[in-house]
């Protein structure tokens, strides 16, 4: 068996349990080395993007945030209080590049378990009514063959935002101050702006770079009568 | 997008976007094999499609895709492009004449070369003339270290035409040239474009066993076009079907220094993993009081360090090691052409492609199962290379000898004694050749 991401030979394990009970989960994509490479967020975390901040801040009592949420906070956005599972090093760049961008849908499998898990506890702690995934555009569908959240997402999801025709532009392709200068690429589908309406939502997405996408889909929603929108991610 | 680029090209294509230009549409999948690579190993997107999982690598093949490609159209000048004006052996010209006959008839040749035999050279005069026939030719090897090694060789000394060198995630510098030096896995995004296509080192890794490469090779030629096999350890396949006369081939067991191949010595060690090397320090010991650069193959990996510690001992010997996927490895070889580096502890992965004057070799634990037969005659014929070096060492220490090899023993000796025999007279030994 060779690892999907760095085509290295290596023993996959498998128990009879998961060969009887669960077929697809059966099969490991990574080798150990590769997994073991990803980095979990720990220790201190901004309450408002999740970003890890160096330990030599001290606790204050009141929720700590980072410089970028309190630029956020003075542009008047409320805060996403957002959630992520992984620092975005190199190695989970790659995952990205693989799973995303040359397609290889297989690989959703390696963090299904772990987001769903994530997810369920953000619902439950935040009161959470829906899941909003971040839409990827028609066109980018079909070429695709499908939407990179969307695997991770549980069953309360609905898919509320669209993007506006041909609008957004490929963030992975622009630096940080042309990222935040991105015009708003969101519109709300047809029919869906009711639901919306009064509910506490979660919007997720897979990676947290500068926020731009996450507070323009946030800003969408609490157009259209949103309650609280909080936001998630795998990696930040 | 130039009409240029996709001359007898294979270009994935979203069916939902209309082509660029006017060309033939091919679809991606029919009955559920890849069109690209021929296999039918698959994995499911969400809207119902799915994508190919054995070219993947190549760039990702779907259900919602199509292949676009223009047929060949050889717009190619009918003139000679070869600046070389060496002077091959008398065997030599035997098979480059062999050759040029399998081209005009466009039939497939195996050229069985031991290590040293010159088979580039060989080759100038084949490609010479299909040039000049407007054929396009392919030059493709499964390891990119050859591509590397082989471009220089050929931009500069062999011919003065562009040379599309493919190799790697390169597809986008594509330009359209009549000759093409690529490794094997470039075949998939050919479709019949090639009138005459030579493999080198067919029997290496990754395409000896690899069905999708073969395919991709069958493809890329033309329906009427010739194939050269080029080895210097053949496989069974490959031999069988010579015996069969479904393959003509030409023989060469002779080096072009005349010299014979070095034979491999076999000496026996204990658990050469547990206990310091006495019999690899005393070689190194005579290497250190000599000039000549050296390697040392082992096994595995995880080998390289504990060998590199031992050798720390010799403080005037400046070393690295090298494994497959070492991303300075070219540069490592380079410097120990250059002589910044003695030696260098590697894995099977330099067995081929390393041509240095006056090398000798080491191979530790050649009893393991990495070492195949084929691996083994190819390590020894990194030996001796040089007319003026025409000899050199090849120690295999082992804790057992295996019947492997005892078979490269043997196919070295075989080698040999036909080397001795036909000195002289013209090798082709004309199997197969009789239809």
């Amino acid at each position: 068996m060779n690892c999907t991401l760095c085509q290295e030979d290596f023993q996959s394990s498998v128990t009879i349990g998961q060969l009887v009970f669960n077929k697809s989960q059966a099969k490991q994509l990574l080798c150990p080395e590769c997994l073991n490479s990803f980095v979990h967020l720990r220790g201190t975390i901004c309450s408002g993007c999740g970003r890890q901040l160096a330990d030599s801040i001290p606790t204050a009592s009141s929720p700590l945030i980072c410089l970028d949420c309190q630029t956020w906070q003075n542009q008047g956005y409320h805060l996403l209080g957002h959630q992520a599972l992984y620092v975005y090093n190199q190695p989970l760049r790659e995952y990205m590049s693989r799973y995303k961008f040359m397609g290889d849908y297989r690989l959703a499998t390696v963090f299904q378990k772990e987001m769903r898990q994530m997810l369920r506890c953000s619902v439950k702690d935040k009161q959470i009514d829906f899941l909003i995934p971040i839409p990827v555009s028609k066109e980018r569908f079909l070429q695709r063959g499908f939407n990179q959240v969307n695997p991770w997402l549980l069953r309360s999801a609905k898919d509320v935002l669209e993007i506006f025709n041909h609008s957004k532009v490929d963030q992975s392709s622009l630096d940080r101050a042309g990222r935040l200068n991105t015009p708003q690429p969101f519109v709300i589908a047809a029919k869906q702006a009711r639901l919306v309406a009064g509910k506490r939502v979660l919007v997720v997405d897979d990676v947290y770079t500068t926020g731009r996408t996450l507070y323009h889909a946030a800003d969408c929603l609490y157009q259209i009568g949103a309650r609280f929108v909080s936001s998630a991610s795998l990696a930040r | 997008m130039n009409a240029e680029k996709l001359y007898g090209r294979l270009v994935t294509w979203p069916k939902a976007i209309a082509p660029p230009l006017p060309c033939q549409t091919l679809p991606a999948f029919k009955q559920g094999v890849c069109q690209r690579c021929g296999q039918k190993e698959r994995a499911r997107l969400a809207n119902n499609g799915f994508y190919c999982l054995k070219c993947l690598n190549m760039g990702r093949i779907a259900t919602n895709d199509c292949l676009l490609t223009i047929p060949e159209p050889n717009l190619f000048q009918a003139k000679s492009h070869l600046r070389w004006n060496g002077q091959l052996t008398k065997q030599q010209e035997q098979v480059s004449q062999d050759l040029m006959e399998s081209y005009n008839r466009r039939e497939n040749r195996l050229v069985w070369a031991v290590t040293g035999a010159g088979k580039t050279e060989m080759l100038f005069p084949l490609i010479d003339y299909a040039l000049r026939g407007k054929g396009r030719v392919a030059i493709l090897t499964p390891r990119f270290d050859v591509v590397l090694e082989l471009a220089p060789r050929l931009e500069a000394a062999a011919f003065d035409c562009p040379i599309q060198v493919l190799y790697g995630q390169h597809g986008s510098q594509y330009q359209y040239s009549q000759l093409v030096l690529a490794t094997t896995h470039q075949a998939l995004r050919f479709y019949r474009a090639f009138d005459l296509l030579i493999i080198d080192e067919v029997d290496a890794f990754p395409f000896r066993g690899d069905a999708a490469l073969s395919y991709a090779v069958l493809r890329a030629q033309k329906i009427r076009a010739s194939v050269v096999y080029l080895t210097a350890t053949p496989t069974a396949d490959l031999k069988r079907l010579v015996t069969q006369k479904k393959l003509a081939q030409s023989y060469l067991p002779q080096r072009f220094h005349q010299g014979l191949l070095p034979q491999i010595q076999v000496k026996r060690v204990g658990n050469w993993r547990k206990h310091p090397l006495k019999k690899l320090l005393t070689s190194v010991q005579l290497w250190a009081n000599q000039q000549n650069p050296f390697l040392i193959f082992v096994p595995r990996v995880k080998d390289l360090v504990r060998v590199f510690d031992y050798l720390q001992r010799f403080q005037t010997l400046k070393g690295t090691t090298v494994h497959a996927s070492d991303p300075d490895r070219a540069e490592k070889v380079h410097d120990l052409r250059s002589g910044a580096y003695r030696y260098l502890v590697t894995t099977t992965i330099l067995e081929r492609g390393v041509t240095l004057p006056a090398l000798e070799v080491v191979i530790l634990g050649a009893d393991d199962s990495v070492f195949s037969t084929a691996a083994l005659v190819q390590i020894a014929g990194r030996v001796g290379r040089f007319k003026e070096h025409p000899d050199g060492l090849v120690l295999a220490l082992v804790q057992e000898p295996t019947l492997k090899l005892r078979a490269a023993r043997q196919q070295i000796a075989d080698l040999n004694n036909r080397a001795k025999q036909v000195a002289g007279v013209p090798t082709d030994c004309l199997e197969g050749d009789e239809n």
